[in-house]
């Protein structure tokens, strides 16, 4: 299913005309790709949002309609407001149906392992995994079973089932892994931790951190006021 | 508690807090994050106070990243001392926190464990937090 979005080419450039366009309830867009001109576009700032939560979760491959002109593209990057996480920008980048590219592509885990019920924890080392292919070969996600993973296992890139795509990362590199906790006799000192954090506060209170000392110009001698080597309660 | 090991100068001004987080503003390694909202100093007790809170809820499970570090020093004259005379003493630790810095990720257990955590914690800092959870994948992640 391809996840299409209306998008209008625009002329206006710059911070104030981009802030306008934000405040009428768009978003200011570019489109790049196969060494053509940027061409730039606005688009409709809810119908893009409500366009990310159906795509959440898999490849960003959307068909971008300019004029009534249907564009296979990808979405490459999103900028967002760090607060109040309102979109500021969006990159497209035109897809090629022949050209390879390179793409991150969604790993979701299904079902509970083994080795978490023996007391384990799941570390999630990839969330995507990097493929280069043609578009059309890409997968929207790939599915993993990680129920027969027991203490200690790991999925690795290469247990992937996927045709026809080549990994950019090593196919030894881990997906998930089942970590064995360092305390996993002693699980009983849950409440030592703020005694001791306590304890220690005390003594570390009384260090001073050392001086990054400047180089020495003459024997004996050294150059800035800070390397007097007063102590922190030494009152002038 | 946290501190530098090394520092070049023991004595720093006391400086600005404008703008917004233009770095550790996402959730990157965990699932959920800690956001502030306000620009603030986080003292290196906060942190700590937050830690043990966060370890505590997660029971040995799950994993806890702390994001943010105080390696600014704070002076104080000593009490009933005539003004003058020079700067304070270097008396404790803080970090520079600005809106939109995810202080604290936690990752590996349930949702609402989580959140619990998460709440928790944001009542030791001295600013307004927000609980913020991982952005869909891919299109953000690079």
């Amino acid at each position: 299913m391809a996840f299409t979005i209306k998008a209008t080419p625009r002329t206006e450039t710059g911070k104030s005309k981009t802030r306008k366009l934000r405040r009428a309830g768009t978003v200011p867009a570019v489109m790049y790709g196969h060494g053509d001109q940027s061409t730039l576009l606005s688009l409709n700032d809810r119908e893009f949002t409500r366009l990310l939560q159906e795509i959440r979760g898999s490849s960003p491959v959307v068909e971008l309609d300019i004029n009534g002109k249907p564009l296979k593209c990808v979405i490459k990057t999103l900028q967002r407001n760090p607060i109040d996480g309102s979109l500021l920008h969006v990159d497209f980048q035109k897809v090629h149906p022949h050209e390879k590219i390179t793409m991150q592509v969604p790993v979701i885990t299904h079902g509970i392992p083994k080795g978490i019920k023996s007391g384990g924890m799941l570390e999630r080392i990839l969330r995507a995994v990097p493929v280069h292919a043609t578009i059309d070969k890409i997968p929207r996600h790939f599915d993993i079973d990680i129920t027969d993973l027991n203490l200690g296992q790991s999925f690795h890139v290469s247990d992937l089932k996927a045709e026809d795509i080549e990994f950019t990362i090593p196919t030894d590199s881990p997906i998930v892994t089942i970590i064995v906790p360092r305390k996993l006799a002693a699980a009983q000192a849950e409440a030592e931790a703020p005694v001791t954090a306590e304890e220690t506060e005390t003594k570390e209170e009384e260090k001073e951190p050392e001086l990054v000392k400047e180089k020495k110009t003459d024997e004996g001698k050294t150059r800035g006021k800070e390397d007097t080597g007063s102590k922190p309660g030494h009152k002038k | 508690m946290l501190m530098p090991k090394r520092v070049k100068h023991r004595k720093q001004m006391r400086g600005r807090m404008k703008g917004k987080a233009t770095a550790v503003n996402r959730v990157d390694f965990g699932e959920y994050g800690l956001m502030a909202l306000e620009p603030t100093w986080i003292t290196a007790r906060q942190i700590e106070a937050a830690r043990i809170c966060l370890a505590k809820a997660l029971r040995r499970a799950g994993k806890l990243w702390i994001r943010i570090f105080p390696d600014k020093p704070v002076t104080k004259k000593a009490a009933e001392s005539r003004m003058g005379k020079g700067k304070g003493a270097p008396e404790f630790w803080v970090c520079v926190v600005k809106p939109g810095t995810v202080m604290f990720e936690l990752g590996g257990i349930p949702k609402e464990e989580a959140l619990r955590a998460l709440w928790l914690a944001g009542n030791k800092m001295p600013c307004k937090t927000r609980i913020v959870a991982r952005e869909g994948m891919n299109y953000e992640g690079f």
